[in-house]
């Protein structure tokens, strides 16, 4: 399924009926560090293995840059 | 003497706190950071891009460092937003500090008071060390010390001006009236002597970033404001004199010669 994932649309396959945002950052490759939004709210590390995400969620995924 | 910055009970010897963007380089950035003596260094939170090296190279620069980080909220429109990228951030970079921006006008970037005093009670109520950025607005600096803020910074001028210190008369009234909070001048210090200007009002301290990173010697720039910060707070302490209005002569006047009285 296609899913928007940075303002991107993004091709991620569901391994099994549900896809877990676990799957999503392995399969986007996301560099540690990273913290992760879904639909604009916050999502601790610690339930990254618990949350279901569908194709009509839209990911962030952020890390660290330059800042005044 | 013991002099120290107080930021939440942490205690730091340089007032100055830097960014640690617009430099043209990474060498650049950091070297400009050490010679600025500054122990706090700020940075944000934007998308990844792992075809980019997800900003691996920043963040390595900066990890290097070894100093205390303070994330911002950079860019955010509402209250949603900064909440959100502040819980981010603490996760991230293992922090409760958050240096609170709420853009209210794109224009000149002025600050949204009256939703930073909303997203500031939230934050505040989850555990975060706020260090909100406002304008010289005396009663929403009295509020946001109200709400429990033991840092509260006003814009000297708009962000990235380099205007200096716009308003000192509302700049003076804050520091008279929240004598108890640490007031820094975050935003629209240009050049040297507007840092002096600031920690003469008795400001705590100055965060900048443009005027250093943007200087045709930044590492020098960086210098310079380090000594300014020094010689402006060492003014401070040492109160000033009093102005006048009439000249006074500094030499005596007592037994200057050439002069006689003339008897009649």
């Amino acid at each position: 399924m296609n899913i928007n994932i940075n303002g991107q649309s993004v091709a991620i396959v569901a391994t099994s009926t549900s896809l877990s945002l676990s799957e999503l950052l392995e399969q986007y490759n996301a560099q540690l560090p990273f913290a992760v939004a879904i639909n604009g709210d916050f999502v601790a590390q610690s339930n990254y293995h618990n949350i279901v995400v569908s194709s009509t969620d839209m990911i962030d995924i952020v890390s660290p840059i330059f800042g005044g | 003497m013991n002099d120290s910055l107080n930021i939440y009970g942490q205690m730091f010897s340089s007032r100055l706190l830097i960014g640690s963007a617009l430099y043209p380089n990474l060498d650049t950035m950091k070297n400009a950071i050490v010679a600025s003596g500054s122990e706090i260094v700020t940075l944000s939170l934007r998308r990844q891009s792992p075809e980019k090296n997800a900003g691996q190279d920043f963040w390595q620069y900066i990890q290097s460092l070894g100093l205390t980080l303070l994330p911002n909220t950079a860019g955010c429109h509402s209250v949603k937003e900064v909440v959100n990228l502040a819980q981010m951030s603490r996760e991230l970079f293992q922090t409760d500090w958050i240096k609170l921006e709420l853009v209210g006008d794109d224009y000149n970037l002025q600050p949204d008071t009256i939703e930073l005093l909303k997203a500031t009670d939230i934050l505040l109520k989850d555990g975060f060390k706020v260090l909100p950025y406002c304008t010289d607005d005396l009663v929403i600096c009295q509020r946001l010390a109200d709400l429990g803020c033991q840092v509260i910074m006003p814009w000297g001028s708009p962000i990235g001006t380099g205007q200096g210190l716009l308003n000192p008369y509302a700049l003076e009234c804050i520091r008279h009236r929240l004598p108890d909070t640490t007031l820094i001048i975050d935003a629209g210090i240009g050049a040297p002597h507007h840092a002096v200007h600031a920690f003469e009002l008795g400001y705590d301290g100055i965060l900048l970033n443009s005027a250093i990173a943007l200087a045709t010697a930044p590492i020098t720039m960086a210098t310079a404001f380090k000594h300014a910060a020094m010689a402006g707070r060492a003014g401070y302490l040492a109160g000033r004199m009093p102005e006048r209005q009439n000249a006074q002569p500094s030499t005596p006047t007592l037994g200057m010669p050439f002069w006689h009285h003339e008897y009649e």
